[in-house]
């Protein structure tokens, strides 16, 4: 299965959830700033980058996971997607997640200076705490995820017996 | 072979060019081309299909808002992602000038009595883009 998280900038709660997700940062306690810079794409995207689905890693089940930077698009960009696949009659093999209900004021803040303005000596401790503070919420997310990840496959399954 | 044309929205301009592929709407009573200015379809944000010859080839439209070439990379990078390839599927955005106008129209016919208006300026938009929209038309051989 492929899951793609997706964000404003695709630099900062997909990507912290989708490290979530592949166990690149533990999930009992928030990231230090130090862990969440070493996360690929962690604030370090540019213009460029928005509307490119990038590859962050494949977790235990096999699932394939992605990160997508959509702008303003919010859940329309969801639907778009799933469209597709169902179009292309893969829509069992994809979830589409909008990581955006998740981001706090602090977080919008911290990347609009860093990534948008260019400042991120100024924006990176104000992503990086705003992260923090949105830390569980993305956990949560991620488990609901995996439970729906799970699900499909064993639905997969099921079918195929 | 299945073609999306992709547009600010999908039930103007797109589906206007996904008609024209086909052989429909060559009269340019768009407003009666079946879809149009729907905002059901709209709102749902999924593809329209707009004809399937029973062969294989189907052709939709799809409205994805302002920004046309974020989302036309990430639906081809998407399709990729899912195994699919070029000659299975194409997108193709259809921009023309005023194209955004069209996301505001839409929006005024969600209301009632504003939907003619609504209709009658995406009408004369489209006629007055025809060349630009003909022209992404020709881009496309299935």
């Amino acid at each position: 299965m492929k899951i793609i998280y997706h964000c404003f900038g695709g630099s900062h709660s997909s990507v912290t959830a989708a490290a979530i997700h592949l166990g690149l940062i533990e999930k009992h306690r928030p990231p230090s700033m130090e862990e969440l810079m070493s996360l690929p794409y962690f604030d370090k995207t540019t213009n460029q980058d928005f509307g490119s689905i990038r590859f962050m890693g494949v977790d235990e089940f096999n699932n394939e996971i992605y990160v997508l930077g959509k702008k303003s698009m919010s859940d329309r960009f969801s639907n778009i997607l799933m469209g597709i696949a169902e179009m292309l009659g893969s829509a069992d093999q994809v979830l589409v997640i909008n990581a955006m209900d998740r981001v706090n004021l602090s977080m919008k803040l911290g990347g609009f200076t860093s990534r948008r303005v260019g400042i991120p000596s100024l924006g990176r401790p104000v992503v990086a705490r705003g992260t923090a503070r949105a830390f569980f919420q993305l956990v949560n997310l991620v488990e609901i995820t995996r439970l729906k990840a799970l699900h499909n496959a064993e639905h997969e399954t099921g079918d195929l017996v | 072979m299945k073609v999306i044309f992709i547009g600010t929205t999908g039930v103007h301009h797109a589906l206007v060019a996904a008609n024209l592929l086909v052989g429909q709407g060559d009269d340019g009573r768009y407003s009666s081309l079946r879809g149009f200015a729907d905002t059901g379809i709209e709102s749902s944000g999924k593809p329209f299909l707009v004809s399937d010859d029973g062969r294989g080839n189907q052709v939709y439209s799809l409205g994805v808002g302002k920004d046309l070439g974020l989302a036309e990379r990430a639906m081809g990078q998407f399709i990729n992602i899912l195994g699919f390839e070029s000659s299975d599927i194409m997108v193709k955005k259809v921009p023309i000038k005023g194209d955004k106008l069209m996301l505001l129209l839409i929006a005024l016919a969600n209301i009632g009595w504003l939907k003619t208006i609504s209709n009658f300026l995406a009408e004369r938009l489209i006629k007055w883009q025809l060349r630009d929209i003909k022209q992404c038309v020709q881009q496309v051989k299935i």
